[in-house]
């Protein structure tokens, strides 16, 4: 080898070192290294939440793992399954997921689905109960078959929204039972347990933990495989000859393309807590089954618990062929009828010799989107008889009605004086700029994050509003700025937002 | 227990310790600053709270959350007096005639009224849950769909005291709110209605951010309008406070407003912000003066603010004997309860009788230190009338920003607030009220849910059967006409 060679061997040998180096640096480096966030769609105190916050505590047993807890709540979970696809696929941000998120994926419009996570671990197996109201005629299992039968398709089944895990259990206990039913749902389990006791409906569908400290409910069957510990007289389905085992299961999930390295640490992280004792008699205390599957364990349950409530959902009528329909084009339909009622609000100031412009931007939206609304809800199902109680019937009603009295108003007021004048100008034109101004501050939140946004916000405003002198100006800024920082970030944990471009 | 003065010991060893007592102040502090801040409604503020409760024993944590819930009620009307801005959805009511107070100058007038009324309220709701728990709870469960719906049509009729100038305006306005509603996941069939496929619509509308928009945003945009440099200053009547000759002469109508809000805040689903509109409604119909309604009356202070208040007491009554939240802020504190091993629920009352009345005690002692802080406080918040108007109209739209933000961490929400902003600012511009807006906003969904549960528990006749509901939509029918015929025999 001569020097030539020998010098770009050498380099070359250093390049590739380096390369590898900086390659395996990373891979090295200590995992976790940070604050790993625990996201769930609870506010805090819900069932969900207090679990990851033990999950939390009981951690830091095992790892030098800092976890905190964040609430993203809102649209059956998929607020909360969007944030943390919006997060990268490093371990640092987890999913506490629930069995319900299985239907919100195939509920969802924006396609967030279940598969979109790597469940980590199943660790809580909380059983499916039906709830009935002791001081009523039907208590026991045995009389809720009766009180159908009787009632034939009558018999009101009380629980939280449709869709949801609750509603799937009771569309399986009259499809297994063959019991004729109705759904009423309700806001929430707290309100559908309300209307039990007040006697609006007969079943209640939940969990064990729903009868703690309520001594006037009774669970009539539950759907695990033998009796509960902290229920010895609770009869199962499958004591009464139904086959019908139901679950509500929580566990945490991580991104898709989450590293290896970091799925095997947390893997074994939940491992080691699923087995400490705290963990299990905290689980326990709230009637439910400490478990732990993995990954590989939980893949068939969920494909056939997918498949499942896909069925029953279709079955139900809740995914059918209307689903997704109302969406093609909304926004330009909303557009051109917009555009039509502009056209004729214009039309009748003519006619009417009215040059009013201040009204006329609200009574073009007053026209133009219950136009809209009853034009979109001729495509909802259950909406061929104006009177069905469908989807439409309520929306419908609305806006016919501000229809109706909006036409009242544009035709009852005879040549309205036009009220522009010339002092006038000046501040609207001051109220316009604002509104560019706010308009502008939304964007540039998006972009730049909450600081630098607000910053520039509240200068534009003062130098609008001819407020410049420049010390006071900057003092106001730093000051309101510091305070929100001290106030949501630093004492309520709430991060703003930082913007895509920093 | 073993017997009454054993309980009466541990209770008052309880309630009067210093860490006790510290709790309490600490609580109504935080709470009065989470609920003057927009978009931390007082559920917000408790929730918020949660996790800083883990160090303290159970029977601390509940007084604390409690306090909290208790002083964010009262809190949210400060902003909403001062400049407009309601900093929970409880004090939207409080903006109609505290704010116009404001703008004459009289902030201390309305501050005053509003925290003793609050503190009254709070009292009154408290001592309501001692002594009535268990009818009211009764009573309450005897609500069901048809019953929900005939509550929401007697607070729809409140439009025509909202808007007896234009009722037409009044009922567009309306109706716009309660169209908005439709907008979400239906809850009967899982289908979206009018989402344009975004799954930030799913839930529909953020009410609070809406709430915001079309308040401080739509309000700023037409304080722009007729903007003037100048401050106010501070003179003998902005410091002004209500003496004993003006409270003396609201007495009766906070104790009215009071019940009504312990009574409408105990049924699960309606909760305070329904009975503060109620409460308003009641006090300009039995006025001497309904023509100040809207313009600055402390009536239409007072009212809203009882009964805002005194809803507190009632949410906790099914909470306490039933184990069942009436609010949001009671569904977050049972959780917390959970957290802490306390079961909220009968059995509270039986195994842990003394926690129960910890919390009562609490709880009237917090009202107690809220209307000293409050009073203190009043001295420094009237103040803000004195900063120059372009500094609060550049600051406002900011803390309307975070505020939307803060709730789901949601920049759609923000963009929500905005647009809101700007709709309420036009329908300001042409004379449409947007307190219509609002109220349909808050009863849209419950009369939609309810008279479609009602349809699927049987048929329509169901409403005009039972009893309770029959009787409501016959006092709507007559809350309706009734300001009509009123105004036409004055004409008379």
């Amino acid at each position: 080898m001569n020097l030539k060679n020998k010098k770009s061997f050498s380099s070359s040998l250093f390049i590739l070192l380096t390369v590898l180096f900086c390659g395996i640096i990373p891979s090295f480096a200590q995992y976790p290294e940070k604050t790993i966030t625990i996201v769930n769609s609870n506010n805090p105190g819900g069932v969900i939440d207090l679990m990851a916050r033990k999950l939390a505590v009981i951690a830091k047993k095992y790892e030098d793992v800092n976890i905190i807890i964040e609430n993203i709540p809102g649209g059956s979970g998929t607020a909360a399954m969007n944030y943390v696809l919006s997060q990268p696929a490093d371990g640092y941000t987890l999913l506490a997921t629930l069995k319900s998120y299985i239907s919100t994926g195939l509920l969802s419009e924006d396609g967030v689905k279940i598969n979109d996570f790597h469940l980590l671990a199943c660790m809580v197996y909380d059983w499916e109960a039906i709830i009935t109201n002791k001081n009523s005629e039907v208590v026991s299992f045995e009389d809720i078959l009766k009180d159908a039968e009787i009632k034939n398709g009558r018999q009101k089944w009380l629980g939280p929204n449709t869709g949801g895990l609750d509603h799937l259990m009771a569309l399986e206990t009259w499809e297994k039972c063959s019991i004729q039913a109705r759904w009423i749902p309700f806001e929430g389990s707290s309100v559908s347990i309300a209307a039990l006791l007040g006697g609006n409906g007969v079943v209640y569908v939940g969990n064990p933990l729903d009868v703690k400290g309520r001594p006037d409910l009774h669970i009539a069957a539950i759907a695990s495989p033998n009796r509960l510990s902290d229920f010895p007289n609770t009869p199962t389905f499958i004591e009464k000859g139904f086959d019908l085992k139901e679950q509500m299961w929580r566990g945490f999930s991580v991104k898709k393309g989450t590293p290896k390295n970091k799925l095997d640490f947390l893997e074994n992280l939940l491992k080691k807590v699923s087995q400490d004792t705290e963990w299990q008699s905290y689980i326990k205390s709230g009637y439910a089954e400490p478990v732990f599957l993995n990954n590989a364990e939980m893949e068939p349950q969920l494909k056939y618990e997918e498949a499942s409530a896909k069925r029953l959902l279709t079955r139900a009528g809740v995914i059918n062929e209307s689903s997704g329909k109302t969406n093609k084009n909304s926004w330009l339909y909303l557009i051109a009828f917009l555009i039509a009622s502009a056209a004729f609000v214009f039309i009748v100031f003519k006619l009417k010799k009215t040059l009013n412009d201040k009204e006329f931007l609200v009574l073009v939206f007053l026209i133009g989107i219950p136009l809209y609304f009853l034009y979109q809800s001729s495509f909802f199902p259950n909406s061929q008889k104006i009177t069905e109680n469908g989807p439409a019937l309520i929306p419908r009603i609305w806006s016919l009605g501000l229809l109706l009295f909006t036409l009242i108003y544009l035709f009852r007021f005879k040549n309205i004086k036009p009220t522009k004048n010339v002092s006038e100008e000046y501040p609207k034109l001051l109220a316009v700029k604002l509104v560019l101004l706010l308009l502008g501050y939304f964007i540039s939140i998006l972009f730049f994050g909450f600081y630098i946004s607000t910053f520039l916000f509240i200068i534009s405003i003062l130098w609008t509003l001819n407020y410049k002198s420049i010390l006071p100006m900057l003092s106001v800024a730093f000051g309101f700025l510091l305070l929100i920082y001290l106030l949501f970030e630093k004492s309520l944990n709430i991060n703003l937002p930082n913007g895509i471009w920093l | 227990m073993e017997n009454t003065w054993d309980l009466i010991g541990t209770v008052l060893a309880n309630v009067l310790s210093w860490q006790t007592l510290l709790i309490i102040v600490v609580g109504i502090l935080y709470g009065i600053l989470a609920g003057a801040i927009p978009g931390i409604s007082a559920s917000i503020a408790v929730a918020l709270l949660v996790p800083f409760t883990y160090t303290l024993d159970a029977g601390q944590a509940m007084i604390l959350l409690t306090t909290v819930y208790m002083a964010s009620s009262y809190g949210g009307s400060i902003t909403a007096i001062l400049v407009n801005t309601p900093g929970t959805p409880g004090s939207v009511v409080t903006t109609f005639d505290g704010y116009p107070l404001t703008r004459q100058g009289k902030p201390g007038l309305a501050l005053g009224t509003s925290i003793i009324s609050s503190t009254i309220g709070g009292i009154l709701g408290t001592i309501i849950l001692i002594i009535f728990s268990i009818p009211i709870a009764k009573f309450a469960l005897s609500f069901g769909p048809p019953e929900y719906f005939a509550l929401a049509i007697l607070g729809l009729t409140i439009i025509s005291s909202l808007s007896s100038d234009n009722l037409i305006k009044g009922l567009i306005a309306t109706l716009f709110g309660l169209l908005l509603t439709t907008v979400g996941v239906d809850p009967f069939t899982g289908f979206p209605r009018f989402t344009f496929g975004l799954s930030e619509l799913g839930d529909g509308f953020s009410f609070i951010p809406a709430l915001i928009g079309l308040f401080a945003i739509g309000e700023v945009l037409v304080q722009v309008e007729t903007f003037v440099s100048k401050p106010k200053e501070i003179d003998k009547y902005s410091q002004q406070f209500p003496n004993f000759k003006m409270i003396k002469k609201l007495g009766g109508l906070i104790f009215k407003s009071s019940i009504i809000g312990t009574i409408v805040g105990a049924i699960p689903g309606a909760g305070g912000t329904v009975a503060t509109f109620i409460a308003y409604d009641q006090a300009k119909k039995s006025s001497k003066t309904p023509e100040l309604f809207g313009k600055g009356s402390l009536e239409g202070v007072a009212a809203p603010e009882a009964a805002n208040n005194a809803a507190v007491g009632g949410a906790l009554i099914p909470l306490l004997t039933l184990g069942i939240p009436g609010s949001a802020s009671t569904a977050v504190l049972i959780g917390a309860l959970f957290m802490h091993g306390l079961v909220p629920g009968p059995e509270l009352f039986t195994k842990q009788i003394d926690v129960v009345y910890i919390l009562f005690a609490a709880l009237i002692i917090a009202n107690i230190f809220m209307l000293i802080i409050g009073w203190l406080g009043n001295r420094l918040f009237v103040k803000v009338i004195s900063i120059p108007p372009a500094i609060l109209l550049a600051i406002i739209p900011a803390f309307a920003v975070v505020g939307s933000f803060t709730i789901n961490r949601s920049m759609f929400d923000v963009g929500t607030c905005i647009a809101f902003g700007i709709f309420g600012w036009l329908l300001k511009r042409n004379d449409f009220p947007t307190a219509p807006v609002v109220l349909g906003l808050i009863l849209g969904f419950m009369v939609e849910a309810n008279l479609r549960r009602t349809l699927l528990m049987g048929d329509f006749t169901l409403l005009f059967t039972r009893p309770l509901s029959a009787v409501m939509l016959l006092i709507a029918l007559v809350s309706f006409v009734y300001p009509f015929i009123r105004k036409k025999k004055k004409i008379i």
